[in-house]
């Protein structure tokens, strides 16, 4: 008798272990979709830039492709469920937005294109996406957390392992990115 | 103007043409102060021969209910001019920085606040001191209140309790949002899941330990609750909630605007009670209108950069 009852009271805290794994997994995944969803407005953003900046920018051919390129690399498709490809999604959108603030800076020098009323708006647009892709990268860091505890914290590592249930990578920002961009660092 | 501007027009406040107002109520509330020590002193003086003299003792039992009566009376008469030295005072100092002053708003302008559930729920209500315009191009709009509970004792017997006094503002803000965040209190963990079932959204967390330790953000979306809610705006709020003139402050975010009930010590903008010309009394009020320019320098309303 005590044993089925000690089995059932094991069965019965499994079970909740899973939900937990589940919901966390699931919550963490809505997250990252959050973070896709502002991504997607920066990369449909960036050919306006682009092409508002390429009149006025002739000479800094190096500094537009970098943008092109990031921004194709940024926009493949990945598998969700795959860290490592989270991981390297991830990466791809940090670069695509080093090369925009590069491409920022550059136009510094460029009294013209910094004046013109349809770049103002353009780079107002961008500020605003980038706060909300900075809050849905919160969001995302503060899920992974909560998995990353429960993947790696006995007893849920358990279950986790046997389900295959994978702590996802943070979406981090290098602290020299963090740092306001200098202009005449970068000339 | 801007909000260096308005501090020193307001600190610049000429009483002009206020100063001989002002004196003449204080000559009316000497006044009624002598007539009430005249009625005591008389009445007193009538109560006490009749007893001794007369042997009417009978007296003293109405003797109670008497000083209570002209007590009553001195009290409404008094009323009567702090109420008039504040509509006086009042518009005036508003009027010198350009905004505007309602000494009675309308029950509505609490709707907001309650359905956000941003203040405690209430038996009673009393708002006054209803001061809006714009501070460097932000709208807003101020009312004070004070929430009274209403309960009773086993006898029947009924007891008030003041659940909230202070500032309900709103005010404009500076991003672009649809959902609703809110942002209360922290009433610890048990406290805390006791009241959960009532809050709209879903609990939001965020980084800083302090902000979680003071307050609890709910929300219907987590990305803008933290687009809104920045690591900056964040120490901006923690800020503004340390000033000695908050003593607690619970916000929300909701169609473009941000409501603010600011709890706060005893009643604000006040025609005070004794020496209704005295210059001390013009500055408290002042200082009570510098709290709205607080609020726009302290959590930074004006600026566009986003963060």
């Amino acid at each position: 008798m005590y044993i089925l009852i000690a089995l059932g009271v094991t069965a019965v805290m499994i079970y909740i272990l899973y939900i937990r794994l589940i919901k966390l997994r699931n919550g963490t995944l809505e997250a990252l979709s959050s973070i896709d969803v502002q991504l997607k407005k920066r990369h449909d953003l960036v050919p306006n830039i682009l092409t508002i900046a390429k009149k006025f920018m002739e000479h800094e051919e190096g500094v537009l492709s970098k943008v092109t390129q990031m921004r194709s690399i940024s926009g493949s498709d990945y598998d969700k469920n795959n860290p490592e490809e989270v991981a390297q999604h991830l990466e791809a959108n940090k670069q695509l937005q080093s090369a925009m603030m590069n491409l920022f800076a550059v136009a510094e020098n460029y009294p013209d294109l910094k004046s013109q009323e349809t770049m103002v708006r353009a780079q107002e647009t961008y500020e605003e996406v980038e706060g909300h892709i900075s809050a849905a990268r919160r969001f995302y860091n503060s899920s992974v957390t909560d998995l990353k505890n429960a993947v790696e914290i006995l007893p849920s590592s358990i279950i986790a392992n046997m389900l295959g249930i994978k702590a996802m990578p943070f979406f981090e920002i290098d602290e020299i990115e963090r740092k306001p961009v200098s202009a005449s660092d970068i000339l | 103007m801007t909000i260096e501007e308005m501090r020193a027009a307001l600190h610049s406040f000429d009483e002009g043409g206020l100063g001989p107002v002002l004196d003449q109520l204080e000559e009316r509330r000497k006044k009624a102060f002598n007539i009430f020590l005249g009625v005591v002193f008389l009445l007193g003086f009538c109560v006490f021969f009749l007893i001794l003299e007369q042997g009417l003792t009978e007296l003293v039992k109405f003797s109670g209910a008497g000083a209570l009566l002209v007590s009553f009376f001195f009290y409404r008469r008094m009323s009567v001019i702090r109420r008039e030295a504040k509509e006086k005072l009042m518009p005036a100092l508003c009027d010198q920085i350009g905004l505007n002053y309602n000494l009675h708003p309308l029950s509505s302008e609490i709707i907001p606040y309650r359905n956000l559930s941003i203040i405690p729920s209430y038996d009673e209500m009393t708002l006054e001191d209803q001061i809006s315009g714009k501070v460097e191009e932000i709208d807003f709009n101020l009312v004070e209140a004070k929430l009274v509970n209403v309960s009773r004792d086993s006898k029947g017997r009924k007891s008030r309790s003041t659940v909230f006094q202070g500032f309900l503002v709103e005010f404009d803000f500076h991003k672009n949002f649809n959902g609703e965040t809110i942002i209360t209190k922290d009433h610890t963990a048990i406290g805390n899941f006791l009241t959960g079932w009532a809050k709209k959204g879903e609990k939001v967390k965020l980084e800083d330990p302090e902000f979680e330790r003071k307050f609890e953000v709910h929300s219907n979306d987590q990305v803008e609750a933290r687009y809104l809610l920045t690591p900056l705006f964040i120490e901006r709020v923690l800020k503004f909630n340390r000033l000695s003139s908050v003593k607690q402050l619970q916000m929300a975010f909701k169609n473009g605007r941000i409501y603010m009930a600011i709890k706060r010590k005893g009643n604000s903008f006040e025609g005070g009670s004794f020496n209704l010309n005295d210059p001390k009394l013009i500055e408290k009020n002042m200082q009570d209108i510098a709290l709205i320019f607080d609020m726009v320098k302290e959590l930074n309303l004006t600026q566009e950069t986003k963060v």
